[in-house]
This record gives C-alpha cells, sequence and structure tokens, in this order.
C-alpha cells in the first residue's frame, strides 16, 4: 500500500491545537482580548501582549514547548493576548489614528479594569512599534513597556524601507484599487526577503523529518507563518506613508489626532528587545526607541537569531522567556 | 563536498536577489508596473460603480463605509454601556456599604 513521508503526511493532516487555556475578556469588531485563566492570580504586574497585525495573534501562545503567553502565565503574571482577528473589505476604512485613539483606548481601559491595575504592555514586531506610538500619546496608560524586534527607525528598516520607498511605492494607489492589503502579498514579500533560506528550511525538514518532535514544532511554525490575514487598507496606508516613507515616529513629528508620539513622553521603564540577525527589522533600525525614549528606566538586550527564530527556536526561546521574566520579576519588585 | 556546494548555491541566490531587490532599476519598473494595474483595477472599480449608480443601486464603497460606521458605532456603544453598568455596579456597592456603616453608628 502507498504511505507517505512523515512531512506530507504531517502537512496534510495538521491541525493546530490551541495550547493555553483562554477566556474572551473584551471583543469588538473582529478584535479580541484573550486572558490566560489556566493559573490563580499572584498580584503580579499584568502585561498586555500586542502582535503586528499582519500575522496570528498565536506566534505568542505557538505550541507547549515555545508559548511565552503560557510560560509568564504560569509564573504568576495575568496575562492579555490582543487578536486582531480578520480583517475583511469594510475594515478597509480604518484607519491607524483610530487604532490609538479608539481601539487601543478601549483595549487597555478594559484590560486595566480587569486587572484591577496598569499593565505592563508587551510589543512584537510592529505590535512594539504601536505599543510605543500609544504610551507615546498616554504615558499613564501603563505601567512598563517590552518590545521585541520593533522597529523605529524606519530609514535603515534594509530591503523593506526600499521597497516602500515613495519612488516605487503608492501606498494610496494600492489601497484605493484591493482595498485591503492581501496577505499573499505581505506573505510573499517576506519569504522574497531570503528565498535561500527558505529552500534550505524545506530541505531542512526533510531531512529530519522522522524526528516527531522537530516535525511537530516545524508544523506549528510553518503554519504561522502561511496563516497571514489581510492588513485594514486604510491602517496600512498611514503606517506605511506616516513610519515608513517619512520616518515621522523617528523624526520626533508624528501627530496621532491631536496627539504629539514622541517617544521623550515615555517614562515607564522600558525593556527592548532586538534579535542580532534579524533581516525583516535590522538592530539598527530597532535601536533607536532605547535611545530616544524619555524613560529613566531603560534596558536593551540583544540576543541570536531572527525575526521569528528568536520566538519561535527551542534553543533561543529560553532565554528570551528568562530575560522577560526576571525584567517583570526586578520591576515589580521596585515600581511597577 | 555536499555543505561547499549547499553553500556556493545559498550564496549565488542570496547574492542575486540581494542585488535584484536593491536594484533601483527593477524597482523602478517594478512600481511602474504596480502603478499600472492598480489604476487599471480603479478604473474598473469606477466603471462598476456608475453602472450600480445607473440602477439606482448602492455600490461596494458606500456599502463598506456604512458596515464601518456601524461597527465602530456598536464597538463604542457597547464599550461604553458595559462601562457605565461596571460604574453604577461600583456606586451601588459603595452605597450600600454606607447604608451599612450609618446603620451601625445609629
Amino acid at each position: 500500500m502507498f504511505t507517505l513521508s512523515p512531512l506530507p503526511e504531517k502537512m496534510l493532516s495538521y491541525q493546530r491545537k490551541s495550547v493555553t487555556p483562554v477566556e474572551v475578556i473584551y471583543s469588538e469588531n473582529k478584535l479580541r482580548v484573550l486572558k490566560a485563566n489556566n493559573l490563580p492570580e499572584t498580584g503580579k504586574a499584568p502585561i498586555l501582549m500586542i502582535p503586528a497585525m499582519i500575522n496570528r495573534h498565536y506566534i505568542l501562545d505557538l505550541n507547549q514547548e515555545n508559548s511565552l503567553f503560557k510560560e509568564l502565565s504560569e509564573q504568576g503574571f495575568p496575562i492579555y493576548l490582543l487578536d486582531w482577528g480578520e480583517a475583511t473589505p469594510e475594515d478597509r476604512w480604518q484607519t491607524f489614528t483610530d487604532i490609538f485613539l479608539r481601539v487601543l483606548k478601549r483595549v487597555v481601559a478594559k484590560v486595566t479594569r480587569d486587572a484591577g491595575q496598569k499593565p505592563v504592555l508587551f510589543g512584537y514586531c510592529m505590535g512594539g512599534t504601536m505599543a510605543s506610538i500609544y504610551l507615546s500619546c498616554f504615558p499613564d496608560e501603563a505601567s512598563g513597556l517590552i518590545t521585541l524586534t520593533a522597529p523605529f527607525d524606519f530609514s535603515r528598516a534594509g530591503v523593506m524601507a526600499l521597497w516602500t520607498d515613495k519612488k516605487h511605492l503608492k501606498p494610496e494607489n494600492l489601497v484605493d484599487a484591493l482595498g485591503n492589503v492581501p496577505p499573499e502579498m505581505v506573505q510573499n514579500g517576506f519569504v522574497s526577503l531570503k528565498p535561500a533560506k527558505w529552500l534550505r528550511k524545506w530541505e531542512t525538514a526533510w531531512k529530519k523529518q522522522d524526528n516527531e518532535k522537530f516535525l511537530s514544532a516545524f508544523m506549528d511554525l510553518e503554519n504561522w507563518v502561511n496563516d497571514n490575514v489581510p492588513f485594514p487598507g486604510g491602517v496600512w496606508q498611514e503606517y506605511i506613508k506616516w513610519l515608513y516613507q517619512d520616518n515621522l515616529f523617528f523624526k520626533d513629528e508624528l501627530m496621532i489626532g491631536n496627539h504629539h508620539a514622541s517617544l521623550k513622553r515615555l517614562k515607564c521603564p522600558l525593556l527592548v528587545l532586538i534579535a542580532n540577525e534579524d533581516h525583516i527589522v535590522p538592530k539598527e533600525c530597532a535601536e533607536p526607541l532605547y535611545e530616544m525614549a524619555g524613560s529613566t528606566d531603560k534596558t536593551v538586550k540583544y540576543f541570536a537569531g531572527g525575526h521569528v527564530g528568536i520566538i519561535s527556536s527551542p534553543k533561543l526561546f529560553p532565554e528570551l522567556r528568562d530575560t522577560i521574566s526576571v525584567w517583570l520579576t526586578d520591576k515589580a519588585n521596585v515600581s511597577l | 563536498m555536499n555543505n561547499k556546494r549547499d553553500s556556493l548555491f545559498d550564496n549565488f541566490i542570496t547574492t542575486y536577489f540581494d542585488n535584484l531587490w536593491t536594484n533601483s532599476g527593477y524597482l523602478d519598473l517594478m512600481g511602474k508596473n504596480l502603478d499600472l494595474f492598480f489604476n487599471a483595477k480603479k478604473q474598473w472599480n469606477k466603471n462598476m460603480e456608475n453602472i450600480l449608480a445607473l440602477l439606482q443601486l448602492p455600490n461596494q464603497t458606500m456599502q463598506q463605509k456604512i458596515l464601518h460606521s456601524l461597527n465602530t458605532l456598536i464597538a463604542e456603544y457597547r464599550f461604553e454601556n458595559e462601562e457605565m453598568k461596571e460604574r453604577i455596579g461600583q456606586l451601588e456597592k459603595e452605597l450600600k456599604e454606607l447604608k451599612a456603616k450609618s446603620l451601625k453608628t445609629k
């Protein structure tokens, strides 16, 4: 009888299993705020995790071995995860400004009420930039900020900066024509950045396919990588124009409504986490947050690995988890 | 031997694409192609809107804007409503406590 090799068999039969038990404490439109409900409360600082809008939220709760959401909740931190949901055509009219003045404002208020104290905001990739912009507008609304591979100086964003240059890309043209940005467009963009790595990844998977543990972890990540969501057009248009093309946040010129989003206004304790081999957000693009933030208590940590590897690799993940956990515990004893 | 061959292959692919993605001539060409495609799609959308307008039917943009406004208003209403209920609940609790205290002092 014909039998498939483990890799294609796993690809055909793969179904993602939820990792951490959650309850939904708030929802609006497609967005949900999930709270880990697997452990009793300990009075530790609550954490609100904000992922990028282009990817699914579960990169932060990937599998039993690699879940920052699960691990921090097991250490007794009340932890909340923002799931942006999947944008549909009418969400094309949502704007970048709406996200800060309406959506995040409500989400942070809900989390603060639910936890009984201001949360620490944790942002991954674009989520880190968004958390920083939010706290630059409303510095009193969180007790700390952690950013993981989040871009700030967009003029040093490598190839992404070239692709989004004004000379080659008119974001308003794309949004007028297509509405939301198709997930395939973003996904193909990331794969194109390092095509050799993409080929090598599959070669390694083929070679190691008899290792059940490896295969399972590989498919968890591969499923996430290919599970992109449409980017709300209006949000993307302003994100690209204001940050990538005009670099307004870095230049200290970004206005969100009538709020000046200035990093100098940040005053909460800050932890900046940077991946040394990140080709999506090169370290020189992520470092300015640490340099420019007005916080007096700030720390920057560098890790081996790339943009996704830093959080998904079984080798790199423990160091990241421990760094965050130690920082949170230290700050909880001092000022949070 | 295999490793050396793989490494050479990877270097070739990486160098080729790194040069391509940073080549301003190529990016200009791709940018122009994208603009052409987007302009054609915009024209198509506009023609469809005109046809629907002739038939006195709402077009996609109108429907999307209405739905987006509804979503925004519902989100704001539900949030404010829940907040208000929570505040009323808290005030009622405080009132009960005050009443209990005043009964004790009496």
